[in-house]
């Protein structure tokens, strides 16, 4: 256990909270939704972990007061999805992403939007909100959106009457397929770019014309859905069109930074799971007459993961610090995001290396660790971010 | 139902037994640094039961600790789970208290507190075990008084009681007010909540002196000299093995059982 920054009364609380919700909520379905096969209707997700989430606050904890929560700060955020993410990533996520997808309609939303949605985000215990963005033909575009007219998102926007009509397709949708509310991002204005030129929508999933059409099934975080989408003549009245703005820019907002600093935290929780689990391996694992961390090469191994991480969780807190304080430093935000990736699979694959062949036991929760790394560097991380990051030191001070 | 919930604020039972020592004098036991204080874990379910009550039939849940400014702590730890109210008494004078003092000191602030219904403790602490306190509060404010509670009901102004014994369990009826002791049995403690949470951060739990609840501190000592610590020790674990044969089953199990016999085990 590392507690080694000063926090405050309640952020201990918090922190306290979060890890004996992981224990009792958590920990016993870890390995078992972890297992189970990824199909639609979702049987492997973990619907009393969210309800326990809901009755005691925390799925809510990032909203206003007056919708359920406290509006917690990306400290406390990063406190409470380390906790989480130690003992699961995926549950981890499930309830961070609780926390994300609202913050458009919070920030964005007309009072109407805040009180219907978030209304029942408050109030139902498994209602939860998707963003959904990416397209077969649109992923990394996303991350770094091109200023052509031309360039990514496709889905369709025509107007009809009061309100809009939308066709197309969206995937790797995360919690697609459990999300009551989809947040659609489609194309209102063909002559700007991506950018400029899309608005967002609120789809409840029993529209008519929308449907989830497939659960993709992935090697890691198996237990958090993402789904395809289509959308065939899907109609929205203009009461759910976010802000009422038809071409809504929030590149730079209140919203910059979170996916990042969401990430960094999940990886982190991940990387200290990984790193003390094969500290006490080493610690009981005999060789040549010895504990394996009385050898040298393990004891320099483990040394260097210990730098790692402790490296990784003051770069990711001091980022959620300086977010906490209201500036939003995206250059922060990205490093963090960049270093907490390159730690956890360090770390990840150093610790299979230290159990050697238990490592890759299905046994023992080190090969999860490994499976649930490789989506930060392939679905939610990558080359995209760093690209971005290098363009954000581009830009004048 | 206005209920107070009696909590002790000890050094973490699940810590492992080489994390503590006893002090030169024999007197005390001392735990290492590394060792976490936490609520004792029936005073746990008493919180637990007294805000169920509370849901159920309304009223309100103060939670009462004896000790040092430290167990402010564990009275966080029950306006965390959802308490209303919380008092510290601040025993800072007191040598490491005998239950009859404790008893009698938590009588007084409770007496102080006043318009109660239920007083409900754990069934015994987790650093001394010795159960006495509840029986000890029931005596000073003459009271009556159930233990090892394992399940509450409530009737027009009385509770239907379920207590365990060594062979099952007894049902019984009590009036109120009343003091109850309560086992794990009972329930299984809720999480602390993000409003719990909240709202602790802005209370400011009052902490009474021994003098703010009439309390003289050497009268408190002398009540509880009813028994001396003479020697604390760790007890030595000597773990030997003895081999039982016989020539056929039977035999072998004849001879066990002389065995336990004679080692008094049966």
């Amino acid at each position: 256990m590392m507690d080694e920054f000063e926090l405050t009364d309640q952020q201990k609380a918090f922190q306290t909270l979060a890890r004996e919700f992981a224990e009792r909520h958590i920990k016993p379905i870890a390995a078992e939704i972890d297992r189970m096969e990824v199909k639609m209707g979702l049987p492997n997700f973990p619907w009393d972990m969210l309800r326990e989430a809901h009755k005691i606050g925390l799925k809510t904890i990032a909203f206003p007061m007056e919708y359920g929560g406290m509006a917690a700060d990306h400290l406390t955020q990063v406190i409470i999805t380390d906790e989480l993410a130690y003992v699961d990533a995926t549950c981890a996520k499930t309830i961070s992403q609780c926390w994300k997808q609202p913050q458009y309609i919070i920030h964005f939303g007309t009072k109407d939007q805040r009180d219907r949605f978030l209304g029942a985000m408050r109030d139902e215990p498994t209602y939860m909100m998707a963003g959904a963005i990416t397209e077969p033909d649109y992923g990394s575009d996303n991350m770094l959106p091109y200023e052509e007219p031309e360039g990514g998102l496709k889905l369709s926007v025509k107007r009809k009457g009061d309100g809009y009509v939308l066709n197309g397709v969206k995937h790797f949708i995360a919690l697609g397929g459990a999300a009551s509310l989809y947040i659609v991002r489609g194309r209102t204005d063909k002559t700007v770019s991506v950018r400029k030129g899309t608005g967002r929508f609120l789809v409840p999933k029993d529209t008519p014309g929308f449907s989830v059409t497939a659960q993709h099934d992935k090697i890691g975080f198996r237990a958090y859905p993402n789904g395809q989408l289509a959308f065939e003549d899907v109609y929205v009245p203009k009461e759910n069109l976010l802000g009422g703005k038809e071409n809504y820019d929030m590149s730079g907002g209140p919203l910059a930074g979170w996916n990042e600093l969401e990430l960094a935290a999940t990886a982190m929780g991940i990387a200290r799971a990984a790193f003390e689990a094969a500290l006490d391996y080493a610690k009981q694992r005999v060789q040549g007459g010895k504990t394996i961390i009385e050898h040298q090469a393990v004891a320099g191994l483990l040394a260097d993961m210990y730098m790692d991480l402790q490296a990784g969780r003051s770069l990711v807190w001091q980022t959620a610090r300086i977010f906490s304080s209201g500036r939003r430093d995206t250059k922060m935000s990205m490093a963090s995001a960049r270093f907490a990736t390159k730690v956890v699979l360090k770390i990840t694959t150093d610790a299979l290396t230290i159990f050697g062949g238990m490592g890759v036991m299905k046994e023992l929760p080190l090969e999860k660790y490994v499976r649930d790394t490789m989506i930060f560097t392939h679905l939610a991380d990558g080359p995209a971010r760093q690209v971005k990051a290098g363009n954000l030191l581009m830009r004048p001070e | 139902m206005n209920i107070v919930v009696c909590v002790k604020h000890v050094p973490d039972p699940e810590a492992p037994v080489t994390q503590f020592t006893v002090d030169s004098a024999g007197q005390k036991m001392v735990p290492a640094p590394a060792v976490v204080s936490v609520v004792s874990p029936f005073d746990e379910n008493a919180i637990e039961a007294g805000l169920q009550l509370k849901e159920a039939h309304g009223g309100k849940v103060t939670v009462l600790s004896l000790g040092p400014l430290s167990s402010l702590e564990a009275l966080k730890r029950g306006t965390r789970m959802g308490a209303d109210d919380a008092v510290l008494v601040e025993g800072n004078d007191l040598p490491e208290p005998a239950p009859q003092t404790t008893a009698h000191i938590l009588a007084k602030a409770i007496a102080k507190i006043g318009g109660y219904d239920l007083i409900l403790c754990g069934r015994q602490a987790a650093d001394w075990d010795q159960g006495q306190v509840g029986c000890g509060i029931a005596e000073n404010l003459d009271l009556p008084y159930v233990s090892i509670v394992s399940k509450i009901e409530t009737l027009e102004k009385a509770l239907r009681i379920q207590c365990l014994t060594e062979d099952g369990y007894e049902v019984m009826e009590v009036s109120l007010p009343v003091v109850l002791t309560l086992t794990n049995e009972i329930n299984q403690p809720r999480l602390t909540t993000v409003a719990g949470i909240l709202r602790t951060t802005t209370m400011k739990i009052p902490v009474w002196s021994l003098q703010d609840i009439g309390v003289d501190p050497a009268a408190a000592v002398e009540c509880g000299r009813l028994a001396e610590l003479k020697n604390l020790r760790i007890p030595e674990v000597k773990v030997e093995c003895q081999i039982v044969g016989g020539e056929t089953p039977e035999e072998a199990a004849l001879s066990l059982v002389n065995v336990l016999r004679s080692d008094k085990v049966i």
